[in-house]
């Protein structure tokens, strides 16, 4: 049963910090330059903080625990895994600092605004893959 | 020391208290957990201790990620913290490069 509850828990807080961070990524690429739309940028800054990065948080300490409870840490897909949402953390981390640094009246870096959602959407389907697969 | 010298502020704070954390957990399972379960033959801290630590670790490593892109860090400061992590006591190092960015944030602030 308490497996079963990280399980659903481990889900539903990816959802929200995928989908947390998709929406950052959207607002940097749509967001124009100056101070015109700042209180979205600003409300999104709070958004991050009050929701998406405790979900991160909570997605991080379930996905450990079902690890460990699994007995998967010796596996070679979890270490591929981990990885993967070691990077995915690192660009959550940067989105979410570029959409702060954006809402302080700096541009948006083109290069990150173009290709986040698909090193998002890449990394996740490769997470999703290896947990169904475990190959 | 100045009155605004080594005060931390916002995502500087944030940082700050991750790389405590992150430390005083490397600490405790480097000393106190590992040596706990090769001498003594009792692994339960380990266990426990393990999965904690990764969890601080990865707070730390978000929480530069998101300090360096919303501050315009250069990569020698960041490989600086990431290195930092790696060794024990060296969240006595980054804390201290933390406190030298808040000095100089403090100084280019206008007044």
């Amino acid at each position: 049963m308490i497996y079963l509850l990280l399980k659903a828990s481990h889900i539903v807080a990816l959802t929200i910090w995928i989908g947390g961070m998709l929406a950052q990524v959207l607002l940097l690429r749509t967001m124009p330059p100056g101070p015109g739309l700042r209180h979205v940028l600003d409300a999104a800054v709070r958004w991050d903080r009050r929701l998406v990065a405790p979900a991160m948080l909570l997605a991080w300490a379930c996905g450990l625990a079902l690890a460990s409870i699994g007995h998967w840490f010796p596996s070679p897909w979890l270490s591929v895994k981990l990885a993967l949402v070691v990077a995915l953390s690192a660009l959550h981390g940067v989105v979410s600092g570029s959409v702060r640094r954006m809402a302080g009246g700096a541009p948006a870096s083109s290069a990150l605004s173009r290709h986040a959602g698909t090193g998002i959407l890449a990394g996740v389907t490769a997470i999703v893959l290896l947990v169904v697969l475990k190959p | 020391m100045d009155s605004t010298t080594g005060q931390l502020r916002g995502p500087l704070r944030r940082l700050h208290h991750a790389a405590l954390a992150e430390g005083a957990t490397l600490i405790v399972l480097l000393g106190i957990a590992v040596p706990l379960k090769h001498l003594a033959g009792q692994p339960g801290l380990v266990t426990v201790m393990g999965p904690l630590h990764g969890l601080a670790f990865l707070y730390y490593l978000w929480t530069i990620s998101n300090t360096a892109a919303g501050d315009d860090w250069t990569r020698a400061d960041i490989a600086r913290m990431v290195a930092c992590a790696m060794v024990p006591f060296g969240a006595w190092f980054s804390i201290r490069l933390l406190r030298r960015k808040a000095a100089a944030q403090a100084g280019s602030a206008p007044r």
